[in-house]
Parts: C-alpha cells; structure tokens; sequence
C-alpha cells in the first residue's frame, strides 16, 4: 500500500516535471524564433572580432552552477561522507537512476560536444555515428568488468587495490600511477578545453577561469566525497539533456534537414576550402559530406575506439561508478542504459550542430554575425557552439556553454576524485603509513582533493604558457596507456594471467606504441591509428603468450575477505 | 552519395534516440531523488 502510494507520488512529480519542462521549452523557442525571424537569418560576414558575452553574465553562469552544486549536497547528502569508507565509496548504495547519470555525465567530456561537431563538420554525416559508435563501447565493457570486480573482491574502493592482491606490488604501483597520470591528463584537458571556450566568448583573464573550475571541483567533493560527485553528475545530466534538447528542437524548427541536406550537396559540388591551410585529404573528407564509407572517418573510429577503452579502463573515475552502486545487478543495468543514453547525445548534437556549419560552408577564420553581434570562428574544433549561435542566437550558445559547463564540471570532480582515491587509498595506506585511521584517511582524502586541484592548476598554468598542442594530447595518452586495457581485463577474468606478463604486457605495448609512432613522425592521420593498433596487439601477445607459458592458478574466492582498510566490513 | 529522404531518416533516427534518452534518465534520476527524499 505504501509502495503504491509512493509510485503515485513519483508518477505525478514526474508528470508535473514535465510539464514544466514542456512550457519552458515553447518559450524559449518563442523568443528564439522570433529572434531568428527578425534578421538573423542571413551570415553576415562583419570582418570584426568581438565578445558575444559580457565577462559579468559569463561568471554568473559559472558560479551560479557552482553554487546550485554546493548548496544541494550541502542540504542532501552533508552526512554521505562522514568517514573514509563513504567518502571514497559513495557508500556503496546508490540506485540505478544515479549511477546511470553519473556514468553519462562523467564520459560527456566538452570534447564530446566540441570534438563530435568537429567529426561531422570534417567527415560528414558519418562522422558524429563513428564518434557516437566508437566512444560508447567502453562502457558496457567497464560495465560487465565492475561487476566481475565487485564479486570477487566486495571491499575494494579502487582497481588498482584489485591489482595489488590479485597480482603484486609492482603492478599495484605502475597501475596505480597510470590511473593517476590518465585521470590528472583528463582533468587538464577538460579544464584547459573549458577555459579556452569561456575566454573566446568572455573577456576574462584565463587563469581566472580555471582556477574558477577547480574551486568548483573541490568545493562540492570536499562536502561527501564520491557521494558527492555522482549527486552532481546527476543533476548535471538533467540540465544538459534539457539545454541539448532546447537546441536540437530549435535547429530542427529553424532550419530543418532538408535544408542542411541541400548544403550538403552544395559543399559536393562546389567543393569549397573551408579550412585554409590545411591539408588536401581533410578538405577532401569535407568534399565527401554524404558518403558513409568516408576514408578519413574509419581511420577516426579505429583511434575512437581503442584510446577511449584506454580513457575508461585505465582510469579509476569510471571504476569508482561501479564500487558505488548498491548492488552488482544496479552495475550492469546502469552501464548498459547508460551507453545507450549517451550514444545518441553526441550523434544528435554533432548531426546539428556540426553539419549546419559545413552546409552554411562556414570558413575557419571569418567572422559571423548574428543580430549584429559578432563571433569568430577561431578554429574547426569551436564550430558547434558557432552553429548554436548563429541558429539561436544567445539562447543557442547560452545553452550550448551551460552544457559543456555541466559536462566539465561533472568529469572534472570525477578526476580529481579518482586521482585522490589513488593517492590516498593505494599510495597513502597502501605503503606509507598502513596503519592509518579511518579519520587519518577521511583527513587526508580532503587534503587531496585541494592538492589534487593546485597541482592541475599549476600544470594547466604551465601548459598554457607554452602553447601545448593539446590536439595531439589524447592520441598520445591513447597510445601510451591502452597497453593496460588488454592486462587488466584478463587479470580480472583469467586464472591463468600471469603477474609478470602483465606488467611486462603494459611497458612492451606502450613502447611499441611510442616508437612506431615517433618512426613516422608522431603522423596524426594514419601513424596514429596504427600506433594504437600495435599497442593493442604487442600488449595481447605478450601478457597471453607469458601467461600461457608460466600459468597461474589463482583462486579469485580468496579475495572475498581482502582490502587495504582491514577493518572494514563487508557489505 | 546519400539520399534526401535517407538523411532525414537518419537525422530523425538521432533525435528519437536524444529523446527517448533524455525521457528515460529524467524518470530513473527522478526516481531515485525521491527516494533520497523519502529515505532521508
């Protein structure tokens, strides 16, 4: 009777959410049709450089989201991370609804958003699918492996803890700073990508920003740890499907495909050089807009598909999803609706917002205007919230940047999370001081998150001041670390793994990686698609053949009971 | 080279799919913020 009573309750909050959604959604396309009716329909190219945004309305976006974020797990969940257990495991009780989001929110990086429109804009229709397709894979992956690990070994807050018992020390230590490595280079990329697109649209001093981010980062995880981090991502998801839907409605309204397709056939035709400067073959895959067998696109889904398994299986912000569920069956059941919730965020957003600037034939380096206000197209990276502006106007980019703000904010907490899980828990009471108490841990888990947080600052900082080319940043992390993806998965699944032929697996297969792709000039086309190729296949060779060799026994039962904190209880 | 009528499908192939994503997480997120308010 009780349980009834609540479904009703549920029913019809959520049928009242709705609602609310719905009429907020008309008026906005309102006021954006309107707008558009009023004379925006034309690009006008105004050869002038301006801020779209006041530098005030830009920081009021972003410390309004901050805010919401504090405020909320402050009032929900202040007592979530009151000891180390929950403030590293986020309790190990979260529902489907929440791990489902999270593991959304946490894999939409702004590259999602900013890089699939840059997919449809170089290769076409094809583009956002190879991107969509290609980067969703991982997560039903780490979906079935969480829950392999939270059979086996029930207490674990890490994987690399996993590693430590199920292997040795010395793979303990190198998977442990891979982890760190991976999850330090996500969060300065996501922090740098974020900056940099506040600061095309805002005239606001870069260091500012990013350290706006960070204190954003810190200021909610520091409240309940893990916790804390999902309960935002949650809430994140919700505002960016709604401010993705706004825009997706709005283009589908103002400019329709049927319009967008006739661009298309423009672009074939007339073969325009949209991106001056570059070589022939991306102007080519640009030429080549309606062909789903675009040459250039395959080459993307083969990278797609090999560093993001590397992105998520090295990296302990996805693990962590999986040790906070409440129960082995809410892991699988999370990563698979997950994946199929987020496939199509990329797919619908690039198909919109990236075809339109390739049918508008919309030049790197010009300037487009809408309603007499100004934006230059700085590079073929930032062409989706260009779209978003010139088809909404200030409601499109307002919502685009609110987007990629959620999306930032929510994988960045989760990185430096992960990175002071690993310090903390692996690093800290694995070898520094075993004997730590459980407020020692709680302690330090805080003192980390702010250090995590300066450290990235000063590293973004430093990147920043050097014009690092961090086009090539993800395919060498790619190249660097799938070599673990291979090693760690049969370590989960395959009595036999061999500890040796795993460590040795992971170093052989990052320096095959790593020479051939240096032997060809670090080449970002090809060299880097059979870069990640031969790390893949050195790394499955070696661990394989060793472990076929020398074979191990291992009894996965006996790791039931094990974990760094001895005195924790299973759950 | 792709048809009109092919593109539009599968152009309203992503935004069904965006769609019945973003309805379905709304209802699961929704769901268990409840029972966080219930459970409080």
């Amino acid at each position: 009777m009780k349980k009834s009573l609540f479904r009703t309750k549920i029913k019809t909050q959520i049928k009242q959410m709705q609602k609310v959604f719905i009429i907020s959604l008309f008026t906005l396309l309102a006021y954006t049709k309107a707008a558009y009716a009023s004379g925006a329909l034309e690009l006008n190219h105004s050869g002038q450089s301006t801020y779209p945004l006041p530098a005030w309305g830009m920081l009021a976006i972003l410390l309004g989201l901050g805010a919401i974020l504090v405020v909320l797990v402050w009032f929900v969940g202040r007592k979530k991370g009151s000891n180390a257990e929950d403030f590293l495991t986020g309790g190990r009780e979260i529902g489907h609804g929440m791990i489902h989001a999270s593991v959304i929110a946490t894999w939409i990086w702004a590259a999602t958003l900013m890089v699939s429109s840059w997919t449809a804009y170089s290769y076409g229709y094809i583009g956002p699918w190879w991107y969509g397709l290609g980067a969703v894979i991982p997560l039903p992956i780490i979906g079935f492996l969480g829950k392999r690990l939270r059979n086996v070994m029930p207490n674990v807050r890490s994987y690399p803890e996993f590693i430590k018992f199920r292997l040795d020390n010395k793979n303990h230590i190198l998977l442990t700073i891979i982890s760190i490595i991976v999850s330090s280079s996500v969060g300065v990329m996501i922090v740098t990508g974020a900056s940099v697109m506040v600061t095309a649209f805002a005239d606001l001093p870069f260091w500012l920003v990013a350290a706006v981010f960070l204190i954003i980062f810190v200021s909610y995880t520091s409240i309940a740890g893990l916790w804390a981090s999902v309960f935002a991502d949650s809430i994140m998801t919700l505002i960016m499907y709604a401010c993705m839907g706004v825009i997706l409605i709005g283009t589908l309204i103002l400019v329709g495909p049927g319009t967008i397709y006739d661009g298309l056939v423009s672009v074939i035709q007339t073969k325009p050089i949209l991106q001056p400067g570059v070589s022939e073959i991306i102007s080519a895959n640009q030429h080549d807009a309606l062909n789903w067998l675009n040459i250039g696109g395959i080459g993307f889904l083969i990278v797609n598909i090999i560093g993001n398994l590397g992105a998520v299986i090295c990296n302990q912000t996805y693990w962590a999803r999986t040790i906070a569920a409440k129960d082995t069956k809410t892991i699988s059941k999370s990563f698979l609706s997950a994946a199929f919730s987020w496939a199509p965020i990329p797919i619908a957003v690039a198909t919109t917002l990236g075809l339109y600037a390739l049918s508008k034939m919309l030049v790197v380096g010009e300037t487009y205007s809408y309603n007499g206000i100004s934006m230059l197209f700085t590079e073929a990276s930032a062409v989706a919230p260009l779209s978003a502006f010139l088809i909404m106007g200030f409601v499109g980019l307002i919502c685009f940047l609110v987007a990629v703000f959620g999306a930032s904010i929510s994988t960045g907490a989760g990185e430096i999370m992960s990175v002071t899980t690993c310090i903390v828990n692996d690093l800290y009471k694995g070898y520094l001081k075993k004997e730590a108490t459980d407020k020692e841990i709680l302690f330090q888990s805080k003192l980390w998150l702010s250090i995590s947080a300066m450290a990235l600052f000063v590293i973004v900082m430093f990147l920043r001041s050097i014009n690092f080319p961090f086009a090539g940043m993800y395919q060498a992390m790619g190249i660097s670390f799938s070599s673990a993806v291979i090693p760690v998965v049969l370590a989960l699944i395959w009595v036999k793994t061999n500890k040796n032929g795993v460590f040795w697996a992971i170093l052989v297969g990052a320096l095959s990686g790593i020479l051939y792709w240096s032997s060809v000039g670090f080449d970002m086309s090809w060299g880097v698609v059979w870069s990640n190729v031969i790390v893949m296949l050195v790394s499955l060779v070696v661990v394989v053949v060793w472990s076929l060799i020398k074979p191990e026994n291992f009894d996965y039962s006996s790791m039931k009971e094990l974990s760094l904190n001895k005195s924790m209880k299973t759950k | 080279m792709l048809s009109k009528t092919a593109f539009t499908i599968i152009y309203s192939i992503g935004l069904i799919w965006f769609f019945a994503a973003g309805i379905y997480t709304y209802k699961v997120v929704i769901k268990d913020f409840l029972e966080l308010k219930r459970n409080k």
